[in-house]
């Protein structure tokens, strides 16, 4: 296996059982490479967000091999790919999901609290750099439910991008934003891929966000359509 | 320890931002616990309340010369056939009445680590007479402080005073039935005679009243002293020596070890009393019962409460673990919880089961002796409806938290 790829899937297929026995992913197989910025589209059940959690570790019930960074994730625990999604892996909700009690520096904090290798400190710092990046630099100390929908889902990328994770994914993560802060996440993304060699995958709705990609994958019906 | 001061800050959050479910929680393990305590305490307070209306005239162990042993086939023990027996009207003509040596007896008894109180009486069977009046009854020859030890008796008595009887060695307590009777008053005089022709009168300086009708109506009490003279008998006969122990269900153990070493009867009170040990079990049976009772149906409420504070986070807990939380961090968030809930509910339902029942223990209740509701206070009801709702709440806490923490993210997001 060449050692710039990110991620490798051989061979997946999933099913959904009720109400009745659905294949939705047929036998896809493809591979990202490091510092790729890759979105998925495809029509609205076509399986590109099923295929997504497949990816991001958070749904295990498939058939097939997922590999990211080298490392083989079927098979492995909850607690071990839960560990490995928060040093490797971000990820943005279609819809933001903060914790609505914590302010939205908290909650950008969380993953790298947990991951517990800086000071609380530093964390702090580097959460209110993203949370500036992204133009929250005045939301940072406001409760999450105080914000507007558009705002909580930047502190949601903010959130999925504090480890500075080698994968970062995103279903529809600018779903909710208007073009301004579109434009502005697609430029984050692209500098992130360019600079930091960190990998995006993400499921998009947006034609021309697709077309300035580095590579868009089209799925129908849970086919692989077209890879380019 | 950064992942343990982050999962006691999403708890507290939890905790804090829905005020209103976690006081529900909150009151839920109140309410079961004081519930708890409150039923406990009145349970054990009525039981205990009958065992001493029960124990007030009657010792937990009772000592006496039993009647010889039943002779009536004396043909029996003839074994030689040579000789032919006749044997008719047969009595017995060597018998010792009472207890003569009761001194070692006392001794022995009081060395006893279990017994709690000897009291020895002369119980004698006697008719009351007044004028015309003729009552059947017993008089009971006692030691003035160690009954009212065993019995309390002095509680008892309506009229005069208890420890008068004891510088009055022509006194005599009698019961309120057995005045009423006889039409005598307090300091009128009663006359009694025993079976064997002696008669005495003695002055009544007290009236008792113990509301069991069988004493009231036939009861008497003077020294023992005196109950010796109209017998005729030394100053260390008794009839009966009366014991009490420690805890009145092992009446039976206890009184079968006493009877190896005393060569007189040994009765436990069980023994004598058939339906009043049955009563004794079927009210403990009942207060075991109404305890589980309570304690089930409090710690099902708790557990539902607890189940669906976790259910309304459990989209929470999938984006915890979405951000890379393990399953033990969200036990851990859930347990502090549960904890602080458990903690909170728990002491504020040892004070409200404490006030409730202090409150119940005050409603008026003037049947026969009693004054207010039975109720008790022990520290082990208080002690182990904490530890119980301590334990419910965890389990309500955990059960669906571990459940949460092992299932893929995806599915409680995709609902």
């Amino acid at each position: 296996m060449e050692n710039n790829i990110a991620l490798s899937v051989n061979n997946l297929n999933k099913y959904f059982y009720d109400p009745e026995t659905f294949q939705v992913l047929k036998n896809i197989s493809f591979d990202v490479k490091k510092g790729e910025f890759l979105t998925l589209i495809g029509k609205s059940g076509s399986g590109k967000s099923t295929m997504l959690y497949v990816l991001s570790t958070m749904d295990t019930d498939y058939e097939g091999e997922l590999f990211i960074n080298r490392t083989k994730l079927t098979g492995k625990t909850q607690n071990e790919l839960a560990a490995f999604r928060n040093a490797y892996i971000g990820f943005v909700f279609q819809f933001h999901y903060l914790l609505p009690e914590f302010s939205a520096i908290d909650n950008v904090m969380l993953p790298a609290l947990k991951l517990g290798l800086k000071s609380k400190e530093e964390i702090k710092e580097n959460a209110f750099q993203n949370l500036s990046l992204l133009g929250l630099k005045d939301q940072a100390y406001k409760s999450a439910n105080k914000l507007s929908g558009g705002q909580q889902q930047r502190v949601a990328i903010a959130r999925a991008l504090i480890n500075n994770p080698s994968i970062i994914m995103g279903d529809e993560p600018t779903g909710n934003l208007d073009s301004k802060n579109t434009r502005n996440v697609f430029e984050i993304f692209k500098e992130l891929t360019k600079e930091r060699g960190q990998t995006i995958i993400a499921v998009t709705h947006d034609e021309e966000f697709a077309q300035n990609s580095d590579r868009t994958i089209e799925l129908a019906d849970g086919e692989l359509l077209r890879s380019e | 320890m950064m992942t343990g001061n982050t999962n006691s800050k999403i708890a507290f959050a939890h905790l804090t931002s829905r005020l209103r479910q976690t006081l529900v929680a909150t009151m839920s393990v109140t309410f079961g616990i004081s519930m708890y305590i409150f039923m406990n305490g009145f349970m054990n307070g009525v039981n205990n309340i009958q065992a001493d209306l029960s124990f007030s005239t009657m010792a937990h162990i009772r000592v006496y010369n039993d009647l010889p042993e039943d002779r009536t086939n004396l043909l029996k023990q003839h074994t030689n056939p040579d000789q032919v027996i006749n044997i008719r009207n047969a009595k017995v003509i060597q018998y010792t009445d009472g207890i003569k040596n009761s001194e070692k007896i006392l001794d022995r008894l009081k060395k006893q680590p279990e017994i709690t109180g000897v009291t020895p009486q002369v119980n004698i069977n006697v008719f009351y007479r007044n004028g015309a009046i003729k009552i059947n009854g017993v008089l009971s020859g006692i030691e003035v402080d160690s009954e009212d030890r065993l019995f309390k008796t002095s509680t008892f008595v309506q009229q005069g005073s208890w420890n008068d009887l004891s510088y009055r060695t022509d006194g005599t307590i009698i019961g309120a039935g057995l005045a009423k009777k006889m039409s005598l008053k307090l300091n009128d005089n009663l006359v009694v005679s025993t079976a064997d022709g002696v008669t005495k009168s003695f002055r009544i300086i007290g009236i008792f009243k113990t509301t069991i009708a069988g004493v009231d109506n036939t009861k008497a009490y003077i020294k023992i002293n005196s109950a010796r003279q109209l017998l005729s008998e030394n100053s260390s006969f008794v009839t009966d020596v009366q014991v009490n122990i420690r805890d009145y269900s092992k009446a039976r153990e206890v009184a079968d070890k006493l009877a190896s070493s005393i060569p007189y009867k040994v009765e436990a009170w069980q023994v004598a009393n058939g339906q009043m040990e049955a009563t004794t079990e079927l009210r403990n049976i009942l207060a075991m019962a109404v305890s589980m009772t309570i304690l089930i149906v409090a710690g099902f409420g708790i557990y539902n409460i607890m189940n669906m504070t976790v259910n309304e986070k459990i989209r929470e807990i999938a984006i915890l673990k979405a951000m890379g939380f393990e399953g033990n961090d969200i036990v851990q968030i859930f347990l502090l919880q549960s904890l602080v809930i458990g903690i909170i509910g728990g002491t504020a339902g040892i004070v409200f089961g404490f006030l409730i029942s202090t409150a119940v223990n005050h409603i008026p209740f003037q049947v026969a002796t009693l004054q207010t509701l039975p109720m008790t206070f022990y520290l082990k009801d208080y002690t182990l409806s904490f530890i119980f709702g301590m334990l419910t709440t965890f389990i309500a806490g955990y059960l669906p938290a571990k459940k949460a923490s092992t299932i893929d993210p995806v599915i409680i997001i995709r609902g």
